[in-house]
C-alpha cells in the first residue's frame, strides 16, 4: 500500500507576476487521505487546478504509479480517474439526483437521441449509493436537497465517471457538525475501496478526523509533508507551518492615533449567515476583521455599505444612527467599500481608469450644466493616478487592459475621489502580486490618517499586519476582538477555525 | 468625440473606411440616378430618415444598459393613434402631441418596471407588452386611418414645414441628436447608463441606481419610438395604425453598424447607422427596386455589422488577451 | 416544499393552463351555445395543430434560454417557396422538399451565427427573419400565390380529410408531438436541451458539446415553422402568403409561454406547447365568434403571454431565497 499514486514534483506556475507555485511538491499514496494546507493564497488552489486540468503548469512532472502524465485539459483528467468536487458544485437544479450523476454519461451510445433509460440510471444510481450511510432521495429534484446531499450527489457523479483519485475542495464549508460526521463517513467507505482523496480544508481539527497525511503549503511552497499519527495532530504546530515563525511580507509602520468613533454598528444579524455583530471603528486607526471564506466577512462589508438588507441591528454613523437606503446613500454618508470581488464588483472593465475613478461622484467634475468637465476629470484622475502610483500613460486606458495589482488601486481610487471617511476593504489584495500588495497596505495605512479604516480579509497574517485592533469572526459570530498586541496569528487562526 | 481624437489606428482606419463606403453607396446610386444627390432629394432624405433616426436614438439607450426593447415599434402605434384621435377631437395639436408622447412615456415604463423592478426576462416581457399596446391602438378606429382635422389642425407642420430649406422634424430629430449625445456621452447621466451596461454589479457598488437607469432608458426608447411614429403621421398626414411597423430592423441595423464603427452603441454611431440604412432604403426607392430587396440588403448589413462589432483589433488583440490570464491568477488565489 | 396528495394536485400552478382552458370553453359556451358544437371544436383542433407545429422547435429554442423571432416569417418563406415552385409546374413532393430545405437553410444560418461567431440570438433572428420575409416577398412582388393546382393532389384531399369526425392534420400534429415529446423525455438530447437553459457551466463540467446542441435546437425551429408554413397552404390558404409573419408573432410566442405553466413548470416544453395551441385556438376562435375586435384578441392574447411569463418567472424563482441578496436584485 505504500506505492505513490501521485506524484507532483517541482511544479512551477506564475500569473503574470504572482508566482502561485514555486517548486512545489505533492505525494498522493493510493488510498489514503490527504489533507492539503494552507492559508489562502498559498497556493492550493492552483496546484488542484493543475491536477484536474484546468491550468497547464509552467515546468515540473507529474507521475501516475511511477509514470509521467500529461494532462492538458479537464477530459484528459477525467480519463485518467481525476476528478474534483467543488464546495459549491455546479448542477442542474430541477433534475433528479440520479440524473445529475449521469449527467453527459446517460448511456453508452454516441448518438444524442439514442433512448436513454431513467429506470436503469436510477437502479444504478441506488446501486452506488447503497455503499453509503446515508439515505437520499434521488427521485427529487437536487434543488429541493441539503446542502450535504448535493455534496454527496457531487461525490456519487465523480465515482459514476469511474475516478480513483478524488480532489475535494472545502466540502464543510457549508455543512453543519452532523453533516459532516455523514461525509466523512462517505469519505472513509470510499477509501475502503481503494479511491485516493485529496483534501483541502481550512478547518484544522478535520485533519485529526478524515485524513491520515497531510502537507502544507506557504508562499506556493511545500512546507511540510506529514502523517496523522494515532488520530492526533497538533493544531498548533500546523498553525504555525501554515503562517510561518513571523510576518514574512512588510508592512508598514502601525502609528494609529485613535480619534472619535466615526462608525459602528450594533447587533447586525443576518438570517443564518451572521449573529449579534458589534464593533466600533474610529478614526486614525485600523480596524481588522478576519474570517475564512463563508464567514460571512463579505456579507458584512456589503451591510456596512448599505449594499445588503439586514435582518436586525443597527449602523452609526459618526455617533448618529443612519439607514443606508442604498449603495449611492452610503457614499452620501461619506463610507466607501472596495468590494471582495473586484472583477465582478469593483472594476468597471470596459471603461477607462478616469470614468471609474469619477463614477462614484460625479458631483465633484460636473459644469453649471450638469456636464462632465473632461479637463477636470482628467486633473483630478490623474492626481490620484500618481498618488496611487498607477502604472498607466495616461487615465484614458480601460481598466481591464490593467494589472491585478493597477486595478485594485483604481477601485481604491474611486473611493478617494468620493472623499468617503470610512473606508471598507473587503479582500483587498485577492490576485495581486506581492510588489503592488505593500503599496496598497502603504495606501491603506495612510487614509487611516483622516479615516477611518475597516479591513475584512481571509487572510489571517494580512489583518494582524495592518490593523491595529482585531476582530475575528467564525460562522457569522464574533469570536475574538482585542487590540493587535494581544494576539497572535496562531490565536487568531484557532480563533477562526474551531468549533468552541 | 474623444474615441475619434484619441491616438487608436484601427478605430480611425475604420471610421474613414465607412465614410469611403458611405460615399461609395451614394456614389452607385448617382450613377444609376442622376437625380440622386440633388438638394431635393437630399431633403427628402432626412425627412423620411428623420424618423427612423429618432425611434433608433430611443432604442439606443435600452442597449446601452445591455438590454433589449422589442416593444418600442409596437408602442408608438398606440401612441400615434392616440394622437391623432386627440387631433380629430379637435383638440390643440401641442397638447395632443403631448399626450401621444405621455402615452409612449407610459408604456415605455411599463416595460421598463417589467425589467428593471420585477427582472422580467427583457425579449419575452417586451413582446408581449408591445403586443398589447399594438391591440389596444386598434381601439381608437378599429384600425382605420384617422385623418380627420389633421390638415386643418396644424399637426402636419411637424413634418412639412420647411426652416432654413429643411423640414422641422429633422431640425427635430438634430436637436436631439446634440441632446442626447450631451446626455450619453457628457452627462453624469449617460455614466450611469455605459457603466450600468458594462458591469450592472460594480456599478452598483460605485453608487449608481441601476433599477432606475434601466426603467429610464426603457422609458427613452418609448418616448422617441412615440415622437417618431407621431411625426411620421404628421409626414403621412393621417394617423396610420402600422405606422411603427417597419421601424424594427432599422432602428437595430442603425445600433449595429454605428456599435460596428465605435466600438459601443453611442449617439454618433446610431447617427451615422441610420444615416447609411436611410441612404440605402432611399436609394433603392428612388431606383424603383421594390421594398424587399432592401430589406435584404439591410439584413445582410446588419449581420455584417454584427460581426465587425464583435471584431477586435489586432493591435489591441495583445493587451485584451492578458486580463484573462490574470483573472485566472486571480481565481488561483481565491 | 411538501406536495400535496390527492385530489388537491390539481390546484396546483402546473394545473393553471387546463383550468384556464376549462374556463375559456365554459366562458365562450355560456356567451355563445354553438361554440360546443362537434364541428367547432373540430374546426378548433384544426387551428391548433398548425399553429403548434409552428412553435414546435420554438420551444426547445426557448428551453436553452436563446430567443428565435424568425418562425413565423421562415413559414412565410417556406410557403412561397412551396406556392412559386408548385406554380412553376413543379410536383408537389419536389415543390414540398424544396421548401423545407430554404425553411432549413434560415436554421442553418442562424445556428452557424449564433454558435460559431457567438452572436446574439435575438439580432441574428431579427436579421435572418428579414431575410426570410424578404424572400418571400421577392418571390410574386410581395403578393399571395395561389396555387390551385395542389387541390387535385392526393396530398391535399388527405390532409383536408376527416377520419371518424377528426381532422387528419390534428392526427398528424398529434403523431409529431408524440414524437417530439418521447425525445424530449427519453433521450439525451432533451436531457442536453433542459441542461442547457439551466446551468451553461455545469453543462460543460459533465464534457456534453452545447453547440451541437443549439445547433439542433435552432435547426429544429426552423424546420417546424418551415413544416407548418406548407402545411397551411395546403389547410388554409390555398395560397403562399408573403406577409403571414406578422399574423404569428404573438400568437406563437404566447402558445410557448403558455406552455410553461404545464408539467415542468417555468419551463417551455413539448405538452405545454401543445395545450399552449389548444387554449390559443380556442381563444381566437371564440371571439371570432363573439364578433370581437383585433384590438380585443390581440390584447387578450398579450396578456394571455404575461400570465405565461409571470408564472414561468415565478416557478424559477420559486427556489431562491431572500436573505443575502444586493438591493438591486
Amino acid at each position: 500500500m505504500e506505492e505513490n499514486r501521485l506524484e507532483l514534483i517541482g511544479i512551477n506556475k506564475t500569473f503574470t507576476a504572482v508566482k502561485a507555485l514555486d517548486t512545489a511538491d505533492f505525494f498522493l499514496k493510493r488510498g489514503e487521505v490527504h489533507g492539503l494546507l494552507g492559508i489562502n493564497g498559498a497556493g492550493k488552489s492552483t496546484l488542484i487546478k493543475i491536477i484536474s486540468g484546468i491550468y497547464s503548469k509552467d515546468s515540473g512532472e507529474i507521475l501516475m504509479d511511477g509514470k509521467p502524465v500529461v494532462i492538458k485539459n479537464a477530459q484528459d483528467a477525467i480519463a485518467l480517474g481525476i476528478s474534483t468536487v467543488y464546495q459549491d458544485p455546479q448542477m442542474i437544479d430541477s433534475f433528479t439526483g440520479y440524473e445529475n450523476i449521469y449527467l453527459g454519461m446517460e448511456n453508452e451510445s454516441k448518438s444524442d437521441i439514442s433512448p436513454i433509460s431513467r429506470k436503469k440510471m436510477r437502479d444504478e444510481a441506488k446501486k452506488l449509493l447503497e455503499q453509503y450511510p446515508l439515505d437520499i432521495d434521488l427521485e427529487k429534484p437536487v434543488s429541493l436537497l441539503s446542502a450535504i446531499e448535493r455534496e454527496i450527489i457531487a461525490l456519487l457523479r465523480a465515482i459514476a465517471r469511474k475516478c480513483d483519485i478524488l480532489i475535494l475542495d472545502e466540502p464543510t464549508s457549508i455543512l453543519t457538525e452532523k453533516e459532516k460526521q455523514i461525509l466523512f463517513d462517505c469519505i472513509r467507505e470510499l477509501k475502503g475501496k481503494g479511491v485516493s482523496i485529496i483534501y483541502i480544508t481550512h478547518h484544522l481539527d478535520e485533519v485529526s478526523t478524515i485524513c491520515d497525511s497531510y502537507t502544507i503549503f506557504r508562499n506556493g511552497k511545500t512546507v511540510a509533508s506529514e502523517n496523522v499519527i494515532g488520530g492526533k495532530v497538533d493544531v498548533n504546530h500546523i498553525a504555525e507551518l501554515m503562517i510561518g515563525e513571523k510576518l514574512s511580507r512588510f508592512y508598514p509602520e502601525k502609528n494609529a492615533s485613535p480619534a472619535d468613533e466615526a462608525f459602528s454598528c450594533e447587533g447586525i444579524s443576518l438570517s443564518e449567515k451572521l449573529n449579534d455583530i458589534g464593533f466600533s471603528a474610529r478614526k486614525g486607526e485600523i480596524l481588522g476583521i478576519f474570517g475564512l471564506v463563508g464567514s460571512g466577512i463579505d456579507e458584512l462589508s456589503k451591510i456596512m455599505y448599505g449594499a445588503m438588507d439586514y435582518s436586525e441591528g443597527s449602523l452609526k454613523i459618526a455617533g448618529e444612527f443612519v439607514k443606508l437606503k442604498n449603495t449611492e446613500s452610503a457614499i452620501e454618508h461619506g463610507i466607501y467599500l472596495v468590494p471582495g470581488n473586484r472583477k465582478t464588483e469593483g472594476q468597471i472593465g470596459n471603461l477607462s481608469i478616469a470614468e471609474n475613478i469619477t463614477l462614484a461622484k460625479l458631483s465633484r467634475v460636473l459644469d453649471k450644466l450638469g456636464l462632465v468637465k473632461r479637463s477636470e476629470e482628467q486633473k483630478l484622475s490623474g492626481e490620484l493616478i500618481n498618488t496611487l502610483s498607477i502604472a498607466t500613460p495616461d487615465g484614458y486606458k480601460k481598466v481591464q487592459e490593467l494589472s491585478g495589482g493597477n486595478q485594485q488601486k483604481v477601485v481604491i481610487g474611486k473611493g478617494l475621489f468620493s472623499q468617503a471617511k470610512v473606508y471598507v476593504f473587503c479582500e483587498p489584495t485577492v490576485g495581486v502580486d506581492v510588489g503592488a500588495k505593500s503599496g496598497i497596505y502603504e495606501i491603506m495605512r495612510g487614509l487611516a490618517k483622516d479615516s477611518a479604516v475597516i479591513i475584512l480579509s481571509s487572510d489571517p497574517e494580512e489583518v494582524l499586519g495592518n490593523a491595529d485592533r482585531i476582530i475575528v469572526l467564525n460562522q457569522g459570530r464574533i469570536t475574538l476582538q482585542c487590540a493587535d498586541k494581544e494576539t497572535t496569528l496562531k490565536q487568531m487562526l484557532v480563533k477562526a477555525t474551531s468549533n468552541q | 468625440m474623444r474615441i475619434i481624437r484619441k491616438d487608436n489606428k484601427g478605430e480611425a482606419i475604420t471610421i474613414a473606411a465607412f465614410f469611403v463606403l458611405f460615399a461609395a453607396v451614394a456614389i452607385t446610386f448617382q450613377i444609376f440616378e442622376p437625380t440622386f444627390l440633388t438638394w431635393d432629394s437630399v431633403t427628402t432624405m432626412l425627412k423620411t430618415g428623420a424618423t427612423t433616426a429618432i425611434a433608433a436614438l430611443g432604442l439606443t439607450f435600452v442597449i446601452v444598459v445591455s438590454h433589449s426593447d422589442i416593444s418600442f415599434y409596437m408602442t408608438s402605434c398606440f401612441s400615434s393613434m392616440f394622437m391623432a384621435w386627440l387631433i380629430s377631437l379637435k383638440i390643440h395639436p401641442i397638447i395632443a402631441v403631448a399626450g401621444g408622447l405621455l402615452m409612449g412615456f407610459i408604456w415605455g415604463g411599463i416595460s421598463g418596471i417589467a425589467v428593471g423592478k420585477f427582472k422580467l426576462p427583457d425579449i419575452i416581457s417586451t413582446i408581449a407588452i408591445g403586443s398589447i399596446a399594438f391591440g389596444a391602438a386598434y381601439v381608437f378606429s378599429d384600425g382605420a386611418f384617422i385623418y380627420e382635422e389633421f390638415h386643418t389642425s396644424g399637426i402636419i407642420n411637424l413634418s412639412e414645414h420647411r426652416f432654413l430649406g429643411i423640414t422641422v422634424s429633422v431640425w427635430i430629430m438634430l436637436v436631439l441628436y446634440i441632446i442626447a449625445y450631451f446626455a450619453l456621452d457628457r452627462s453624469k447621466i449617460g455614466r450611469w447608463f455605459y457603466s450600468t451596461g458594462a458591469n450592472k454589479r460594480a456599478a452598483f457598488f460605485s453608487g449608481v441606481r441601476v433599477n432606475q437607469v434601466i426603467i429610464a432608458a426603457f422609458i427613452v426608447s418609448g418616448v422617441l419610438a412615440a415622437l417618431a411614429a407621431i411625426i411620421y403621421d404628421a409626414a403621412q398626414g393621417q394617423g396610420n395604425v402600422k405606422i411603427g411597423m417597419n421601424f424594427l430592423m432599422p432602428c437595430f441595423s442603425a445600433i449595429y453598424i454605428g456599435w460596428s464603427v465605435f466600438k459601443k452603441p453611442c449617439v454618433i454611431g446610431t447617427f451615422f447607422g441610420a444615416l447609411i440604412s436611410t441612404v440605402i432604403t432611399t436609394g433603392f426607392t428612388v431606383m424603383s427596386i421594390p421594398y424587399y430587396y432592401s430589406d435584404l440588403t439591410m439584413a445582410g448589413v446588419l449581420i455584417l455589422a454584427i460581426g465587425l462589432s464583435k471584431m477586435q483589433f489586432k493591435s489591441k488583440e495583445s493587451d485584451i488577451a492578458k486580463p484573462d490570464d490574470k483573472a485566472e491568477g486571480q481565481v488561483a488565489q481565491a | 416544499m411538501k406536495k400535496k396528495k390527492g385530489i388537491l394536485t390539481i390546484f396546483q400552478p402546473e394545473y393553471a393552463l387546463f383550468w384556464l382552458i376549462l374556463l375559456a370553453i365554459i366562458f365562450f359556451w355560456i356567451m355563445q351555445p354553438a361554440f360546443v358544437s362537434f364541428g367547432n371544436l373540430m374546426n378548433v383542433l384544426k387551428n391548433a395543430s398548425y399553429m403548434a407545429l409552428m412553435v414546435l422547435g420554438l420551444t426547445w429554442v426557448i428551453a436553452t434560454n436563446e430567443m428565435d423571432c424568425s418562425f413565423p416569417d421562415v413559414a412565410a418563406c417556406a410557403s412561397m417557396v412551396f406556392a412559386w415552385l408548385a406554380f412553376h409546374g413543379y410536383s408537389v413532393l419536389v415543390s414540398f422538399i424544396i421548401a423545407m430545405l430554404s425553411g432549413i437553410l434560415c436554421g442553418v444560418l442562424t445556428s452557424i451565427l449564433v454558435v460559431r461567431f457567438k452572436y446574439h440570438s435575438l439580432i441574428t433572428t431579427i436579421a435572418v427573419s428579414t431575410i426570410a420575409k424578404s424572400v418571400a416577398a421577392a418571390l410574386y412582388g410581395g403578393m399571395p400565390l395561389s396555387v390551385p393546382v395542389i387541390k387535385s393532389t392526393g396530398f391535399y384531399k388527405f390532409v383536408n380529410s376527416y377520419l371518424a369526425g377528426i381532422p387528419v392534420i390534428f392526427i398528424i400534429a398529434v403523431a409529431i408531438y408524440a414524437v417530439l415529446f418521447i425525445i424530449q423525455e427519453k433521450t439525451r438530447y432533451g436531457q442536453y436541451v433542459y441542461a442547457l437553459g439551466e446551468n451553461r457551466v455545469a453543462v460543460q463540467e459533465a464534457g456534453i458539446k452545447t453547440g451541437k446542441v443549439l445547433t439542433g435546437v435552432f435547426i429544429t425551429s426552423a424546420f417546424f415553422a418551415a413544416l407548418s408554413g406548407i402545411l397551411m397552404v395546403f389547410v388554409v390558404y390555398g395560397s403562399g402568403q408573403p406577409k403571414m409573419g406578422s399574423a404569428f408573432f404573438l400568437d406563437g410566442f404566447t402558445v410557448v409561454f403558455l406552455g410553461a405553466m404545464v408539467m415542468k413548470l417555468g419551463k417551455t416544453n413539448v405538452v405545454g406547447t401543445f395545450l399552449g395551441g389548444i387554449m390559443l385556438a380556442i381563444v381566437v376562435n371564440g371571439l371570432t365568434q363573439l364578433g370581437a375586435s383585433f384590438a380585443t384578441s390581440q390584447i387578450t392574447k398579450g396578456v394571455l403571454l404575461v400570465i405565461g411569463i409571470v408564472i414561468a418567472a415565478l416557478g424559477q424563482r420559486k427556489n431562491r431565497g431572500k436573505a443575502g441578496l444586493l438591493k438591486y436584485e
